[in-house]
């Protein structure tokens, strides 16, 4: 069974499926949760008043235009988060290597 | 302490305090406060979100501004001697101290700074303040306020700003939290830590730590050292300082040594089993890399509370949000956001949609799913996993339809499938007027994915097993190769299932008829053996699957159900799917059949056409839907109320208005996932009474539709586990609601009399005008006692404040979010419930939205403490309008 790539990238491509879902959710979840933290900390008092101002009539668009108004490196920065996890992982998996 | 208050107000009345001034805003307002707030909630500017923000504030400030009053007024009418109560807080360590006791001391010390200036000021007679044994030296942060108020009367003292006092309070809160945190860190160390040694230096030491540490508390302090070594550089690199360098060095080691012991532990835990090398190396792997997430999330959730200036708490509920939203997404669109994110390149364009979505909590609409799939440039690896997920689904469905041993010879051919059989399958199933033939197929594999390898092979196995029918499929499919070699030699199907006698005259497993089997249920049927009802997603299968249900339940025995119940199938029951073959195809809605109508409610239409008043009209006979049986109060019945509510101006514009409603069908696609999940078989029965209870005890949101889909997940659950505990749990909940009002008395509150009247129904009826300024007057008009009871609960609230009474205060803070809880548990007196209504004038437009909820939430009939439809039909019916009234406002 195939896998997304960082999944078989850091190893863990022969995993049992079932097991391979359940890390790519808990992975994504992780990450999506990061993200956001990331974002909302960054942003000014001034821009989290004005998020939470008109975030609960928003759409996902608006939210997400939002966001790139703020952090023009916006993708940049997701990807960033993504790398770091990869790293930790990494981390992770060679510490069980030598142990 | 009540005589604290009214004793100043006779000869020196206090200032008002910051509560009152916040009453009497409200009481300014002509239109009925909670209308009022929730009307502006949706479209509230930054300069809105800011005056609630500060009211809110001003709430929490109640709690030390009352300390300081209480102070005060203590020494106003008691002189020093009433300080006698509190002297042991200055007596005590301050290793000992709470944070309360530092703030006591705070506000102790700032009242005698202040007096001593009062009567140094007039130049009075020195008061005594020996008695005190405040440090001269002691860090307490001052106010601003307090040089300003040194010429005060002797004997008048001056009550300082409240604001000034609280910002005072709550900067000694602070210190007193950090320092309670450090002391608690402290402790805990001290506790965990019996013997601090580094790598190398003392092996039995380390050992002990083994024994002793706990991982959770370990994964946390390596978290916070990780992070602060990030963002000093020094992550990975060579740190000079070298204490610093052996804190690390211990804290990860620590934490490494905690992951060690768990590894051992779960070696030791597997035992003697099978392959046993091989299941240790995929536990550890899968281990790991759970730990490599969660030790992520230990950081994430110190990065969201970091934030200072009052908005961690925003932050970490957002992050929870995220975090909830994810999790209640359908498996598919679940691992496709897995997929889009992890494959390689693209993944911040994949996820920036998803961030968007996940903080509104708005369904996945087929844009954000076309871009993580745009985004992520992702492919087979993305299309693989999905498969994977499907597969579990498909495994226990085959299993089901040929037995265990013949589905495990089905799953091998499944790794071998013919993927020219996948592609004639898919072009079939793109055709109309071929229904058959796909039953055909989906009878035989107990109904899984056209597309998957299973669907095919096990078509081709059953085929070969029945001797004559597989030359006619085969030319119907378009196909030329024979069968795979090795399917004459796998035993055969349950044909004692069903049987009926295809041309050919072979015996085949049915595909006229599904047979029933243990957990199923029409929905369930449905969807898994009409692929044109499988290919729709959420509301749009709803949709589609309840217009069906609609026909079906006219003449439920006609189609096979021997109960005369679609919401009760019996084991065994002949299901006729020609006969609903006929429904889906003949059925016109409009000029349009079933399926193409549903078509219309494709996530992002899904309001065009609410299906709330379609299927209100559908159901208007309840009494058969409801289906209860003999022991089961009888649900109350009447004509629909929500059938005449007027159509928006355009599909577009009300459309438009619903996606900013987002809760509104979230709720519906966490139903549809539940029901998956009971499909699938991974809700336990603990799970499911849980589930249960919760949407017994819910609000419903004042859909009758969801009202109805609820008891149909909730039928087919018990079906499932063996349960027949909805009538008991309903009466027992409802019996709980009218202990609520038993109390004070309906009077005392939004009685449900006044909503129940035939003038408040009348009125909330007419309205079908799309006129804000009549509907506001008519609204204020109906919910005038309710808003007069409102004020009379602040007043309360702020009585708690202004008496010092921080318990009751507190509990009002609680209550807001345990309300439902306390129902279930039958512990919400109906004084409680006025405490908490009260809190809906603190806190403002949240509470009070939640506080009109709770107040629909009581509508049930007294007699069978069943939620009575007509009256949740009138709530929507004022809702909607309600709704609509608020488009209209934000469009002009």
């Amino acid at each position: 069974m195939n896998s997304p790539s960082l999944l078989s990238d850091l190893g863990l491509g022969d995993l049992p499926s079932e097991d391979q879902a359940l890390i790519a959710e808990r992975i994504t979840e992780a990450i999506l949760k990061r993200v956001t933290a990331e974002f909302l900390n960054e942003l000014s008092a001034d821009d989290l008043e004005e998020l939470e101002g008109f975030s609960l009539g928003a759409t996902p668009d608006e939210i997400e235009d939002f966001f790139r108004s703020r952090f023009p490196d916006h993708d940049a920065r997701i990807e960033k988060v993504v790398a770091e996890f990869k790293e930790e992982m990494g981390s992770h998996l060679a510490d069980l290597e030598n142990n | 302490m009540e005589r604290f208050f009214n004793s100043p107000s006779q000869e020196n009345p206090p200032e008002k305090s910051v509560e009152e001034n916040n009453s009497e805003e409200h009481k300014e307002s002509a239109v009925p406060r909670a209308l009022d707030l929730s009307l502006h909630n949706k479209s509230s500017s930054p300069e809105r979100f800011r005056e609630e923000k500060k009211l809110e504030s001003r709430g929490r400030d109640l709690y030390e501004d009352a300390k300081y009053q209480n102070f005060k007024n203590i020494t106003d009418y008691e002189g020093l001697a009433g300080f006698e109560p509190y002297k042991h807080l200055l007596e005590g360590s301050e290793e000992e101290m709470t944070p309360d006791d530092f703030i006591n001391i705070g506000l102790h010390e700032k009242f005698l700074k202040e007096k001593k200036k009062e009567q140094e000021g007039a130049n009075a007679p020195q008061v005594e303040l020996g008695s005190s044994s405040v440090e001269p030296d002691r860090e307490v942060p001052q106010s601003d306020d307090s040089a300003k108020e040194g010429s005060v009367t002797p004997g008048e003292f001056e009550v300082p700003e409240n604001v000034a006092a609280s910002i005072y309070a709550t900067d000694l809160y602070r210190e007193a939290m950090r320092r309670q945190d450090k002391k608690e860190r402290k402790a805990s160390k001290t506790k965990e830590e019996p013997e601090l040694v580094y790598v190398g230096k003392n092996n039995d030491s380390i050992e002990v730590i083994e024994e002793t540490i706990d991982l959770n508390s370990a994964r946390e302090d390596f978290a916070r050292s990780e992070l602060s070594l990030a963002r000093e550089g020094l992550k990975g690199k060579r740190i000079e300082d070298v204490a610093r360098a052996e804190e690390a060095a211990y804290t990860e080691h620590v934490y490494r040594s905690a992951l060690k012991k768990e590894r051992q532990d779960l070696v030791a835990g597997l035992g003697e089993v099978e392959d046993r090398e091989r299941r240790i190396k995929e536990a550890l792997l899968k281990t790991t890399a759970l730990e490599a997430v969660n030790l992520f999330d230990k950081k994430t959730e110190i990065i969201a509370k970091e934030r200072e200036g009052g908005f961690s708490e925003s932050i970490v509920k957002k992050v929870q949000a995220a975090e909830r939203w994810y999790r209640s997404l359908r498996p598919r669109n679940k691992i496709l956001i897995a997929g889009g994110l992890l494959a390689a390149g693209g993944a911040g364009a994949a996820l920036g949609g998803v961030i968007g979505a996940s903080m509104v909590g708005a369904a996945l609409t087929g844009k954000t799913i076309q871009r993580v799939f745009a985004g992520a440039g992702i492919g087979v690896a993305l299309e693989q996993a999905m498969k994977s997920a499907q597969e579990s689904k498909e495994r226990r469905a085959i299993e089901r339809a040929f037995g265990r041993e013949g589905g495990e010879k089905i799953i091998e051919i499944f790794e071998n499938s013919s993927s020219a059989l996948d592609e004639a399958l898919l072009r079939i199933e793109s055709k109309q007027g071929r229904h058959k033939v796909q039953r055909y197929v989906l009878a035989a594999t107990g109904g899984g994915l056209l597309a998957s390898g299973v669907a095919a092979s096990a078509f081709e196995y059953v085929s070969e097993n029945t001797s004559g029918f597989v030359e006619s499929i085969r030319e119907r499919l378009g196909l030329s190769e024979p069968p795979q070699e090795g399917f004459s030699s796998l035993p055969g199907p349950d044909l004692a299932r069903s049987e009926i006698v295809l041309p050919g005259s072979e015996v085949v497993p049915s595909p006229e008829f599904y047979v029933v089997e243990p957990g199923d249920t029409m929905y369930a049927v449905l969807e898994k053996s009409f692929p044109e009802v499988t290919a729709l997603e959420g509301q749009a299968q709803a949709n589609a699957i309840e217009n069906i249900l609609a026909v079906i339940k006219e003449s439920p025995t006609e189609f096979g159900i021997q109960s005369g119940d679609v919401n009760i199938l019996s084991v065994g029951d002949k299901i006729d799917l020609e006969k609903i073959n006929e429904v889906l195809e003949n059925e016109r809605i409009g000029d349009r059949s079933i399926a193409e109508h549903a078509k219309s409610f494709l996530e992002d239409d899904v309001v065009a056409e609410p299906s709330v008043v379609e299927r209100v009209d559908i159901y208007r006979d309840l009494e058969d839907q409801l289906s209860l049986d003999a022991d089961t109060p009888q649900i109350e019945r009447g004509e629909s109320y929500v059938e005449n509510i007027p159509p928006a101006e355009t599909a577009e514009e009300l459309r438009e208005f619903f996606r900013q409603t987002p809760g509104y069908l979230t709720r519906t696609v966490a139903l549809e996932e539940f029901m998956e999940m009971i499909e699938r078989g991974s809700v336990d029965a603990e799970m499911f009474r849980s589930f249960e209870e919760s949407v017994v005890g819910s609000d419903h949101n004042l859909s009758p539709d969801r009202y109805q889909y609820e008891f149909d997940v909730i039928r087919q659950g018990e079906g499932v586990y063996g349960l027949d505990e909805v009538a008991r749990v309903e009466r027992e909940l409802g019996s709980a609601f009218d202990r609520l009002w038993a109390g004070p008395g309906p009077e005392d509150f939004v009685s449900k009399e006044s909503l129940e009247t035939d003038s408040t129904i009348t009125e909330t009826e007419t309205i079908t005008e799309f006129d804000p300024e009549a509907i506001h007057s008519k609204l204020d008009n109906i919910f005038s006692e309710a808003n007069a009871q409102v004020d009379s609960y602040v007043e309360k609230g702020e009585g708690y404040s202004i008496e010092g009474r921080i318990n009751d205060y507190d509990k009002l803070e609680s209550s807001f979010n345990s309300f439902i809880d306390l129902i279930k548990e039958g512990a919400l007196s109906a004084e409680y419930f006025a405490e908490y209504v009260s809190e809906s004038g603190v806190t403002g437009a949240r509470a009070t939205a939640s506080y009109y909820d709770r107040a629909f939430e009581l509508i049930r009939d007294p007699s069978s403490y069943q939620f009575s439809l007509r009256e949740v039909g009138v709530a929507h019916q004022t809702m909607k309008t309600l709704f609509q009234a608020m488009w209209l406002e934000r469009s002009r």
